[in-house]
Protein backbone atom coordinates (compact mmCIF):
# COMPACT_ATOMS: atom_id res chain seq x y z
CA UNK A 1 0.00 0.00 0.00
CA UNK A 2 2.88 2.20 1.18
CA UNK A 3 4.61 1.15 -1.94
CA UNK A 4 1.54 2.22 -4.34
CA UNK A 5 1.39 5.58 -2.47
CA UNK A 6 4.77 6.84 -3.19
CA UNK A 7 4.65 5.33 -6.69
CA UNK A 8 1.51 7.47 -7.11
CA UNK A 9 3.48 10.74 -5.34
CA UNK A 10 6.11 10.00 -8.49
CA UNK A 11 3.37 10.11 -11.12
CA UNK A 12 1.95 13.64 -9.37
CA UNK A 13 5.71 14.76 -9.87
CA UNK A 14 5.94 13.71 -13.29
CA UNK A 15 2.91 14.75 -14.20
CA UNK A 16 3.59 18.76 -12.78
CA UNK A 17 6.89 18.58 -14.91
CA UNK A 18 4.83 17.84 -17.79
CA UNK A 19 2.63 20.44 -17.57
CA UNK A 20 5.38 22.44 -17.24
CA UNK A 21 6.73 22.19 -20.72
CA UNK A 22 2.61 22.72 -22.57
CA UNK A 23 1.51 25.85 -20.91
CA UNK A 24 -0.82 26.43 -23.68
CA UNK A 25 -1.98 23.62 -23.05
CA UNK A 26 -3.54 24.61 -19.57
CA UNK A 27 -4.92 27.80 -21.10
CA UNK A 28 -6.89 25.86 -23.48
CA UNK A 29 -7.97 23.47 -20.61
CA UNK A 30 -9.58 26.65 -18.47
CA UNK A 31 -11.11 27.95 -21.82
CA UNK A 32 -13.05 24.66 -22.65
CA UNK A 33 -14.05 24.46 -18.60
CA UNK A 34 -15.35 27.52 -18.91
CA UNK A 35 -17.20 27.18 -21.88
CA UNK A 36 -19.10 24.06 -20.57
CA UNK A 37 -19.87 25.91 -17.43
CA UNK A 38 -21.77 28.56 -19.40
CA UNK A 39 -23.58 25.97 -22.02
CA UNK A 40 -24.90 24.23 -18.65
CA UNK A 41 -25.60 27.56 -16.71
CA UNK A 42 -27.59 28.89 -20.10
CA UNK A 43 -29.29 25.45 -20.36
CA UNK A 44 -31.00 25.21 -17.06
CA UNK A 45 -31.44 29.18 -17.23
CA UNK A 46 -33.60 28.26 -19.93
CA UNK A 47 -35.58 25.62 -18.55
CA UNK A 48 -36.20 27.70 -15.72
CA UNK A 49 -37.40 30.89 -17.57
CA UNK A 50 -41.07 28.74 -17.70
CA UNK A 51 -40.84 27.81 -14.19
CA UNK A 52 -39.44 28.13 -10.71
CA UNK A 53 -39.89 24.40 -9.83
CA UNK A 54 -38.58 21.40 -12.16
CA UNK A 55 -39.24 17.84 -10.64
CA UNK A 56 -38.88 19.39 -6.80
CA UNK A 57 -35.59 20.93 -7.90
CA UNK A 58 -35.22 24.99 -7.54
CA UNK A 59 -32.69 26.76 -9.58
CA UNK A 60 -30.44 27.50 -6.87
CA UNK A 61 -30.37 23.93 -6.22
CA UNK A 62 -29.59 22.81 -9.85
CA UNK A 63 -26.91 25.18 -9.69
CA UNK A 64 -25.40 23.44 -6.53
CA UNK A 65 -25.50 20.01 -8.22
CA UNK A 66 -24.05 21.15 -11.31
CA UNK A 67 -21.15 22.99 -8.99
CA UNK A 68 -20.28 19.46 -7.62
CA UNK A 69 -20.78 17.60 -11.32
CA UNK A 70 -18.01 20.12 -12.73
CA UNK A 71 -15.92 19.20 -9.57
CA UNK A 72 -16.53 15.37 -10.38
CA UNK A 73 -15.83 15.97 -14.20
CA UNK A 74 -12.53 17.85 -13.32
CA UNK A 75 -11.56 14.86 -10.97
CA UNK A 76 -12.58 12.38 -13.71
CA UNK A 77 -10.24 14.66 -16.24
CA UNK A 78 -7.42 15.15 -13.62
CA UNK A 79 -6.73 11.65 -12.56
CA UNK A 80 -8.70 9.32 -14.49
CA UNK A 81 -9.30 10.36 -18.74
CA UNK A 82 -5.76 11.05 -19.49
CA UNK A 83 -5.19 7.22 -18.49
CA UNK A 84 -7.87 5.58 -20.09
CA UNK A 85 -7.83 7.48 -23.16
CA UNK A 86 -4.49 5.98 -23.54
CA UNK A 87 -5.24 2.25 -23.01
CA UNK A 88 -6.48 1.83 -26.54
CA UNK A 89 -3.35 3.25 -28.53
CA UNK A 90 -1.00 1.19 -26.01
CA UNK A 91 -2.80 -1.86 -26.89
CA UNK A 92 -2.50 -1.59 -30.57
CA UNK A 93 1.60 -0.48 -30.47
CA UNK A 94 2.06 -2.78 -27.76
CA UNK A 95 3.50 -0.32 -25.27
CA UNK A 96 1.57 -2.68 -23.16
CA UNK A 97 4.04 -5.08 -22.91
CA UNK A 98 6.08 -2.72 -20.78
CA UNK A 99 3.03 -1.73 -18.16
CA UNK A 100 2.09 -5.70 -17.77
CA UNK A 101 5.68 -6.70 -17.31
CA UNK A 102 6.32 -4.03 -13.83
CA UNK A 103 6.30 -5.68 -10.34
CA UNK A 104 2.92 -3.71 -9.33
CA UNK A 105 -0.28 -3.93 -10.65
CA UNK A 106 -0.94 -3.45 -14.06
CA UNK A 107 -4.53 -2.19 -13.41
CA UNK A 108 -3.32 0.28 -10.84
CA UNK A 109 -0.53 1.49 -13.61
CA UNK A 110 -3.11 1.71 -16.46
CA UNK A 111 -5.44 3.55 -14.46
CA UNK A 112 -3.01 6.53 -12.68
CA UNK A 113 0.02 6.63 -14.35
CA UNK A 114 -0.81 10.01 -15.96
CA UNK A 115 -2.63 13.18 -14.69
CA UNK A 116 -3.37 16.70 -16.09
CA UNK A 117 -2.70 18.83 -13.52
CA UNK A 118 -4.19 21.63 -15.64
CA UNK A 119 -7.80 20.65 -14.97
CA UNK A 120 -7.63 21.59 -11.34
CA UNK A 121 -8.82 24.31 -12.40
CA UNK A 122 -11.88 23.02 -13.26
CA UNK A 123 -12.38 21.46 -9.97
CA UNK A 124 -11.69 24.80 -8.42
CA UNK A 125 -14.34 26.35 -10.66
CA UNK A 126 -16.85 23.39 -9.35
CA UNK A 127 -15.98 24.03 -5.94
CA UNK A 128 -16.73 28.32 -5.87
CA UNK A 129 -19.76 27.61 -7.79
CA UNK A 130 -20.61 25.03 -5.40
CA UNK A 131 -20.17 27.64 -2.39
CA UNK A 132 -22.04 30.06 -4.02
CA UNK A 133 -24.83 27.82 -5.20
CA UNK A 134 -24.77 26.44 -1.66
CA UNK A 135 -25.54 29.23 0.08
CA UNK A 136 -28.41 30.34 -2.15
CA UNK A 137 -30.14 27.07 -1.75
CA UNK A 138 -29.52 27.66 1.70
CA UNK A 139 -27.30 24.87 2.45
CA UNK A 140 -26.75 24.89 6.07
CA UNK A 141 -22.45 23.75 5.80
CA UNK A 142 -21.88 20.95 8.94
CA UNK A 143 -18.88 18.68 9.27
CA UNK A 144 -21.79 16.26 8.86
CA UNK A 145 -23.06 16.38 5.69
CA UNK A 146 -19.96 17.78 4.01
CA UNK A 147 -18.76 14.13 4.83
CA UNK A 148 -22.05 12.63 3.71
CA UNK A 149 -21.56 14.31 0.33
CA UNK A 150 -17.62 13.49 0.49
CA UNK A 151 -18.83 9.66 0.68
CA UNK A 152 -21.73 9.75 -2.00
CA UNK A 153 -19.27 11.35 -4.35
CA UNK A 154 -16.83 9.12 -3.85
CA UNK A 155 -18.70 6.08 -4.36
CA UNK A 156 -19.95 7.91 -7.45
CA UNK A 157 -16.35 8.76 -8.37
CA UNK A 158 -15.82 5.18 -8.16
CA UNK A 159 -18.70 3.92 -10.38
CA UNK A 160 -17.89 6.49 -13.01
CA UNK A 161 -14.28 5.23 -13.05
CA UNK A 162 -15.49 1.65 -13.29
CA UNK A 163 -17.86 2.15 -16.50
CA UNK A 164 -15.52 3.54 -17.92
CA UNK A 165 -12.80 1.46 -17.12
CA UNK A 166 -15.21 -1.85 -18.64
CA UNK A 167 -15.89 0.07 -21.57
CA UNK A 168 -12.31 0.72 -22.27
CA UNK A 169 -11.05 -2.59 -21.53
CA UNK A 170 -13.51 -3.77 -24.70
CA UNK A 171 -10.12 -2.62 -26.38
CA UNK A 172 -8.01 -5.78 -26.06
CA UNK A 173 -11.05 -7.14 -28.73
CA UNK A 174 -12.25 -4.03 -30.46
CA UNK A 175 -9.52 -1.99 -32.27
CA UNK A 176 -10.95 1.29 -33.27
CA UNK A 177 -12.50 2.58 -29.21
CA UNK A 178 -12.14 6.28 -29.54
CA UNK A 179 -15.87 6.65 -29.89
CA UNK A 180 -16.52 3.90 -26.78
CA UNK A 181 -15.13 6.90 -24.94
CA UNK A 182 -17.95 9.24 -26.29
CA UNK A 183 -20.13 6.74 -25.35
CA UNK A 184 -18.91 7.06 -21.67
CA UNK A 185 -19.52 10.89 -22.16
CA UNK A 186 -22.97 10.35 -23.20
CA UNK A 187 -23.25 8.14 -19.89
CA UNK A 188 -21.73 10.94 -17.85
CA UNK A 189 -23.27 13.79 -19.12
CA UNK A 190 -26.88 12.64 -17.66
CA UNK A 191 -25.20 13.14 -14.32
CA UNK A 192 -25.50 17.25 -15.33
CA UNK A 193 -29.32 16.71 -14.30
CA UNK A 194 -30.53 15.57 -10.62
CA UNK A 195 -31.55 12.18 -11.72
CA UNK A 196 -35.33 13.15 -10.82
CA UNK A 197 -35.41 14.90 -14.18
CA UNK A 198 -35.92 11.36 -15.59
CA UNK A 199 -38.95 9.16 -14.98
CA UNK A 200 -39.45 5.31 -14.96
CA UNK A 201 -37.04 2.97 -15.93
CA UNK A 202 -34.81 5.80 -17.36
CA UNK A 203 -34.70 6.53 -13.64
CA UNK A 204 -34.00 3.46 -12.22
CA UNK A 205 -31.14 2.71 -14.66
CA UNK A 206 -29.51 5.77 -13.78
CA UNK A 207 -29.46 5.28 -9.85
CA UNK A 208 -28.60 1.55 -10.19
CA UNK A 209 -27.22 -0.09 -13.35
CA UNK A 210 -25.28 3.02 -14.56
CA UNK A 211 -25.41 4.87 -11.13
CA UNK A 212 -24.39 8.51 -12.30
CA UNK A 213 -26.82 9.35 -9.74
CA UNK A 214 -24.11 8.64 -6.76
CA UNK A 215 -21.67 11.29 -8.33
CA UNK A 216 -24.25 14.37 -8.32
CA UNK A 217 -27.39 14.48 -7.03
CA UNK A 218 -27.24 12.15 -4.31
CA UNK A 219 -24.38 14.44 -3.03
CA UNK A 220 -26.48 17.22 -3.78
CA UNK A 221 -28.67 16.03 -1.76
CA UNK A 222 -26.36 15.23 1.41
CA UNK A 223 -25.65 18.71 1.46
CA UNK A 224 -29.18 19.66 1.26
CA UNK A 225 -30.24 17.34 3.82
CA UNK A 226 -32.90 15.79 2.22
CA UNK A 227 -30.89 12.04 1.21
CA UNK A 228 -32.55 9.21 2.22
CA UNK A 229 -29.80 7.17 4.23
CA UNK A 230 -30.03 3.84 3.45
CA UNK A 231 -28.94 5.10 0.23
CA UNK A 232 -25.08 5.46 1.28
CA UNK A 233 -25.04 1.18 2.17
CA UNK A 234 -26.31 0.47 -1.28
CA UNK A 235 -23.76 3.28 -2.56
CA UNK A 236 -20.94 1.69 -0.65
CA UNK A 237 -22.03 -2.09 -1.83
CA UNK A 238 -22.58 -1.10 -5.43
CA UNK A 239 -18.93 0.53 -5.72
CA UNK A 240 -17.25 -1.97 -3.85
CA UNK A 241 -18.94 -4.62 -6.59
CA UNK A 242 -18.25 -2.61 -9.29
CA UNK A 243 -14.50 -2.14 -8.55
CA UNK A 244 -14.24 -6.20 -8.65
CA UNK A 245 -15.85 -6.62 -11.45
CA UNK A 246 -13.19 -4.17 -13.11
CA UNK A 247 -10.46 -6.41 -11.51
CA UNK A 248 -12.12 -9.89 -12.51
CA UNK A 249 -12.67 -8.67 -16.68
CA UNK A 250 -9.28 -6.65 -16.59
CA UNK A 251 -7.51 -10.02 -15.59
CA UNK A 252 -9.73 -11.71 -18.38
CA UNK A 253 -9.24 -9.36 -20.91
CA UNK A 254 -5.41 -9.25 -20.42
CA UNK A 255 -5.19 -13.41 -20.60
CA UNK A 256 -5.98 -12.59 -24.10
CA UNK A 257 -3.63 -9.77 -24.50
CA UNK A 258 -1.77 -10.63 -28.44
CA UNK A 259 1.09 -8.42 -27.73
CA UNK A 260 1.56 -6.48 -30.96
CA UNK A 261 4.89 -5.96 -30.66
CA UNK A 262 6.68 -8.79 -30.27
CA UNK B 1 -15.73 14.51 -66.07
CA UNK B 2 -15.65 16.28 -62.50
CA UNK B 3 -19.07 15.15 -61.85
CA UNK B 4 -17.72 11.40 -63.04
CA UNK B 5 -14.29 12.03 -60.00
CA UNK B 6 -16.63 13.00 -56.97
CA UNK B 7 -18.84 9.88 -58.38
CA UNK B 8 -15.57 7.58 -57.91
CA UNK B 9 -14.40 9.70 -54.65
CA UNK B 10 -17.63 8.84 -53.22
CA UNK B 11 -17.60 5.22 -53.12
CA UNK B 12 -14.51 5.19 -52.32
CA UNK B 13 -15.21 6.68 -49.16
CA UNK B 14 -18.23 4.32 -48.59
CA UNK B 15 -15.77 1.80 -48.73
CA UNK B 16 -13.24 3.38 -46.08
CA UNK B 17 -16.59 4.04 -43.75
CA UNK B 18 -17.62 0.58 -43.85
CA UNK B 19 -14.16 -0.45 -42.78
CA UNK B 20 -14.82 1.04 -39.17
CA UNK B 21 -18.17 -0.38 -38.81
CA UNK B 22 -18.00 -0.76 -34.94
CA UNK B 23 -16.74 2.63 -34.74
CA UNK B 24 -19.96 4.07 -36.95
CA UNK B 25 -22.48 2.41 -35.10
CA UNK B 26 -21.54 3.64 -31.55
CA UNK B 27 -20.90 7.46 -33.17
CA UNK B 28 -24.54 7.03 -34.10
CA UNK B 29 -25.83 5.36 -31.18
CA UNK B 30 -24.49 8.95 -29.55
CA UNK B 31 -26.32 11.20 -31.65
CA UNK B 32 -29.56 9.54 -31.08
CA UNK B 33 -28.77 9.41 -27.52
CA UNK B 34 -28.15 12.77 -27.02
CA UNK B 35 -31.30 14.26 -28.06
CA UNK B 36 -33.35 12.05 -26.31
CA UNK B 37 -31.47 12.40 -22.88
CA UNK B 38 -32.26 16.48 -23.78
CA UNK B 39 -36.13 15.53 -24.41
CA UNK B 40 -37.06 13.49 -21.48
CA UNK B 41 -35.77 16.19 -19.23
CA UNK B 42 -38.52 18.82 -20.87
CA UNK B 43 -40.91 16.27 -21.51
CA UNK B 44 -40.72 15.95 -17.15
CA UNK B 45 -41.22 20.31 -17.53
CA UNK B 46 -43.96 20.01 -19.86
CA UNK B 47 -45.93 17.16 -18.02
CA UNK B 48 -45.79 18.94 -14.93
CA UNK B 49 -48.49 21.46 -16.16
CA UNK B 50 -46.25 24.13 -17.24
CA UNK B 51 -46.94 25.88 -20.61
CA UNK B 52 -44.13 25.83 -23.09
CA UNK B 53 -44.13 27.30 -26.29
CA UNK B 54 -44.01 23.53 -27.79
CA UNK B 55 -46.27 20.82 -26.52
CA UNK B 56 -45.93 17.42 -26.01
CA UNK B 57 -45.79 16.18 -29.51
CA UNK B 58 -44.02 18.72 -30.67
CA UNK B 59 -41.13 18.21 -28.53
CA UNK B 60 -41.22 14.75 -29.43
CA UNK B 61 -40.96 15.39 -32.86
CA UNK B 62 -38.27 17.98 -33.10
CA UNK B 63 -36.08 15.85 -30.70
CA UNK B 64 -36.78 12.53 -32.87
CA UNK B 65 -35.60 14.00 -36.14
CA UNK B 66 -33.10 16.23 -34.73
CA UNK B 67 -30.69 13.06 -34.75
CA UNK B 68 -31.42 12.53 -38.78
CA UNK B 69 -30.99 16.41 -39.82
CA UNK B 70 -28.15 17.15 -37.28
CA UNK B 71 -26.18 13.67 -38.89
CA UNK B 72 -26.80 14.92 -42.44
CA UNK B 73 -25.54 18.39 -42.13
CA UNK B 74 -22.57 17.58 -39.83
CA UNK B 75 -19.24 18.45 -41.14
CA UNK B 76 -15.97 17.14 -39.56
CA UNK B 77 -13.55 19.06 -42.08
CA UNK B 78 -11.66 20.58 -38.87
CA UNK B 79 -9.90 17.29 -38.07
CA UNK B 80 -8.29 17.05 -40.93
CA UNK B 81 -8.11 20.20 -42.96
CA UNK B 82 -6.04 23.10 -40.91
CA UNK B 83 -3.63 20.16 -40.46
CA UNK B 84 -3.35 19.22 -44.42
CA UNK B 85 -2.67 23.21 -44.69
CA UNK B 86 -0.01 23.86 -42.72
CA UNK B 87 1.88 20.21 -42.52
CA UNK B 88 1.64 20.44 -46.55
CA UNK B 89 -0.74 16.85 -46.64
CA UNK B 90 -2.61 19.54 -49.46
CA UNK B 91 0.89 19.42 -51.68
CA UNK B 92 -0.29 16.01 -53.65
CA UNK B 93 -4.11 17.74 -54.31
CA UNK B 94 -2.57 20.52 -56.02
CA UNK B 95 -1.11 18.58 -58.90
CA UNK B 96 -4.32 16.39 -59.63
CA UNK B 97 -6.95 16.51 -61.79
CA UNK B 98 -10.26 17.26 -59.18
CA UNK B 99 -10.16 20.51 -57.16
CA UNK B 100 -9.01 19.60 -53.27
CA UNK B 101 -12.27 20.09 -52.08
CA UNK B 102 -13.71 17.30 -53.56
CA UNK B 103 -12.11 14.95 -51.64
CA UNK B 104 -13.78 16.65 -48.13
CA UNK B 105 -17.07 16.84 -50.21
CA UNK B 106 -16.85 13.31 -51.08
CA UNK B 107 -15.56 12.40 -48.01
CA UNK B 108 -18.57 13.96 -46.45
CA UNK B 109 -21.16 12.43 -48.32
CA UNK B 110 -19.63 8.50 -48.67
CA UNK B 111 -19.61 8.67 -44.60
CA UNK B 112 -23.25 9.56 -44.47
CA UNK B 113 -24.85 7.44 -46.70
CA UNK B 114 -23.05 5.01 -44.44
CA UNK B 115 -23.78 6.54 -40.84
CA UNK B 116 -27.93 6.91 -42.53
CA UNK B 117 -28.00 2.83 -43.13
CA UNK B 118 -27.23 2.43 -39.36
CA UNK B 119 -28.98 5.52 -38.27
CA UNK B 120 -32.40 5.44 -39.56
CA UNK B 121 -32.82 1.68 -38.22
CA UNK B 122 -32.11 3.31 -34.71
CA UNK B 123 -34.20 6.36 -35.11
CA UNK B 124 -37.28 4.28 -36.00
CA UNK B 125 -36.91 2.31 -32.79
CA UNK B 126 -36.65 5.61 -31.10
CA UNK B 127 -39.58 6.78 -32.90
CA UNK B 128 -41.81 3.91 -32.23
CA UNK B 129 -41.04 4.10 -28.45
CA UNK B 130 -42.49 7.91 -28.59
CA UNK B 131 -45.36 6.94 -31.54
CA UNK B 132 -48.15 7.77 -29.69
CA UNK B 133 -47.01 11.81 -29.70
CA UNK B 134 -45.04 11.87 -32.71
CA UNK B 135 -46.72 14.27 -35.39
CA UNK B 136 -45.28 13.56 -38.81
CA UNK B 137 -46.76 15.54 -41.70
CA UNK B 138 -49.20 13.53 -43.25
CA UNK B 139 -49.48 15.67 -46.83
CA UNK B 140 -46.76 16.06 -49.44
CA UNK B 141 -46.01 19.69 -49.46
CA UNK B 142 -44.05 19.90 -45.86
CA UNK B 143 -41.72 17.35 -46.59
CA UNK B 144 -41.21 18.80 -50.03
CA UNK B 145 -40.02 22.46 -48.39
CA UNK B 146 -37.92 20.20 -46.38
CA UNK B 147 -36.33 17.96 -48.90
CA UNK B 148 -35.62 21.26 -49.90
CA UNK B 149 -34.23 23.38 -46.88
CA UNK B 150 -31.81 20.35 -46.28
CA UNK B 151 -29.29 20.99 -49.07
CA UNK B 152 -29.21 24.60 -48.13
CA UNK B 153 -28.34 23.52 -44.15
CA UNK B 154 -25.93 20.80 -45.36
CA UNK B 155 -24.33 23.65 -47.70
CA UNK B 156 -24.11 26.52 -45.08
CA UNK B 157 -22.00 23.90 -42.11
CA UNK B 158 -20.29 22.98 -44.71
CA UNK B 159 -18.94 26.15 -46.79
CA UNK B 160 -18.71 27.60 -42.61
CA UNK B 161 -16.68 25.24 -41.67
CA UNK B 162 -14.36 25.06 -44.77
CA UNK B 163 -14.26 29.26 -44.18
CA UNK B 164 -13.02 28.75 -40.39
CA UNK B 165 -10.56 25.87 -41.64
CA UNK B 166 -9.25 28.39 -44.58
CA UNK B 167 -8.15 30.53 -41.95
CA UNK B 168 -5.05 28.67 -41.73
CA UNK B 169 -3.62 29.91 -44.58
CA UNK B 170 -2.63 32.65 -42.52
CA UNK B 171 -3.18 31.85 -38.39
CA UNK B 172 -0.73 29.41 -37.27
CA UNK B 173 -3.78 27.67 -35.19
CA UNK B 174 -6.82 27.81 -36.07
CA UNK B 175 -7.60 25.29 -33.52
CA UNK B 176 -9.52 27.52 -30.96
CA UNK B 177 -11.79 29.39 -32.80
CA UNK B 178 -12.78 26.10 -34.33
CA UNK B 179 -13.54 24.81 -30.97
CA UNK B 180 -15.40 27.67 -30.35
CA UNK B 181 -17.34 27.74 -32.99
CA UNK B 182 -18.50 23.56 -32.72
CA UNK B 183 -19.59 24.50 -29.43
CA UNK B 184 -21.52 28.02 -30.08
CA UNK B 185 -22.69 26.76 -32.94
CA UNK B 186 -24.67 23.75 -31.76
CA UNK B 187 -26.22 25.96 -29.02
CA UNK B 188 -27.08 28.45 -31.53
CA UNK B 189 -28.49 25.44 -34.35
CA UNK B 190 -31.13 24.13 -31.22
CA UNK B 191 -28.85 21.25 -30.70
CA UNK B 192 -29.45 20.99 -27.60
CA UNK B 193 -32.65 23.42 -26.96
CA UNK B 194 -34.95 24.48 -29.86
CA UNK B 195 -34.71 28.19 -30.68
CA UNK B 196 -38.54 28.16 -30.61
CA UNK B 197 -38.00 27.99 -26.54
CA UNK B 198 -35.36 30.93 -26.10
CA UNK B 199 -36.70 34.07 -24.99
CA UNK B 200 -38.67 36.19 -27.33
CA UNK B 201 -36.57 38.95 -27.24
CA UNK B 202 -34.00 36.84 -28.72
CA UNK B 203 -35.69 35.85 -31.67
CA UNK B 204 -34.38 38.48 -34.19
CA UNK B 205 -31.26 37.59 -33.49
CA UNK B 206 -31.76 34.27 -33.52
CA UNK B 207 -33.47 33.96 -37.21
CA UNK B 208 -30.60 36.12 -38.17
CA UNK B 209 -27.72 34.13 -37.46
CA UNK B 210 -26.55 31.65 -39.79
CA UNK B 211 -26.43 28.38 -37.36
CA UNK B 212 -30.61 28.40 -36.89
CA UNK B 213 -30.40 27.55 -41.01
CA UNK B 214 -28.07 24.57 -40.42
CA UNK B 215 -30.25 22.59 -37.85
CA UNK B 216 -33.46 24.15 -36.73
CA UNK B 217 -35.18 25.70 -39.77
CA UNK B 218 -35.22 22.44 -41.92
CA UNK B 219 -36.88 20.68 -38.98
CA UNK B 220 -39.40 23.50 -38.03
CA UNK B 221 -40.26 23.51 -41.89
CA UNK B 222 -41.19 19.76 -41.07
CA UNK B 223 -43.23 20.55 -37.78
CA UNK B 224 -45.28 23.46 -39.81
CA UNK B 225 -44.33 25.68 -37.09
CA UNK B 226 -43.42 28.68 -40.04
CA UNK B 227 -46.02 30.80 -41.63
CA UNK B 228 -45.84 31.19 -45.49
CA UNK B 229 -43.92 34.65 -44.22
CA UNK B 230 -41.29 33.21 -42.49
CA UNK B 231 -41.00 30.27 -44.67
CA UNK B 232 -40.20 32.66 -47.54
CA UNK B 233 -37.63 34.51 -45.23
CA UNK B 234 -36.68 31.30 -44.31
CA UNK B 235 -35.26 30.65 -47.70
CA UNK B 236 -34.36 33.91 -48.07
CA UNK B 237 -31.34 34.21 -45.33
CA UNK B 238 -30.50 30.60 -46.41
CA UNK B 239 -29.86 31.46 -49.76
CA UNK B 240 -28.09 34.65 -49.08
CA UNK B 241 -25.91 33.27 -46.27
CA UNK B 242 -25.17 30.09 -48.89
CA UNK B 243 -24.04 32.68 -51.37
CA UNK B 244 -22.08 34.93 -49.14
CA UNK B 245 -20.62 32.12 -47.54
CA UNK B 246 -19.30 30.90 -51.14
CA UNK B 247 -17.93 33.75 -52.40
CA UNK B 248 -15.95 33.82 -49.13
CA UNK B 249 -14.50 30.55 -50.13
CA UNK B 250 -13.37 31.74 -53.04
CA UNK B 251 -10.95 34.10 -52.12
CA UNK B 252 -8.92 31.58 -49.27
CA UNK B 253 -8.49 29.50 -52.03
CA UNK B 254 -7.28 31.62 -54.91
CA UNK B 255 -4.71 34.30 -52.65
CA UNK B 256 -4.66 31.68 -49.74
CA UNK B 257 -3.11 29.23 -52.17
CA UNK B 258 -0.76 31.43 -53.08
CA UNK B 259 0.30 31.98 -49.43
CA UNK B 260 0.62 28.46 -48.79
CA UNK B 261 3.82 27.69 -47.99
CA UNK B 262 3.88 23.50 -47.95
CA UNK B 263 5.92 23.17 -44.69
CA UNK B 264 7.08 19.83 -44.36
CA UNK B 265 6.28 18.61 -47.74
Amino acid sequence: MIRYLRLWRQFVVLALVRQAEYRLNFLVSVGVGFAQLALAVLTFLLLYRFTNDVAGWSRAQVLLLLGIYRIVEGLLSLQIAPNLRAIDEAIRRGDMDFLLLRPVSSQFLVSLRLLSPAELVNVLIGIALTICAGNLAGVRWGAGNIAEALAYGLCGLVLLYAVWFLIVTCAFWLVQVETLHELFVTVSLTAQYPVDFFRGDVRTFLTFVVPVAFATTFPTKALLGTVQSRLLPIGLVLAGTALLATHLFWGYAVRHYSSASS
Amino acid sequence: MKARALGRLTAMNVMLTLEYRAAVSVFILNSVARPVISLLIWLTVSDQGVRLPYGRGQLVTYYVVLGVVSMLTATWLDETLPQHIRLGGLSPWLLRPAPYVFYYISENLGQKLVNLSTLLPLVLVVAFAFRADLRLPTSPLPWLIFAASLPLAMAIRFLLELVLCSLAFWVEDVEGVLALQSVLGAFLAGQYIPLALFPPSLSGFLDAQPFRYTLSFPLEVLMGTLSAGALASGFAWASGYCLVLWCCCRLPWRSGLRAYSATGA
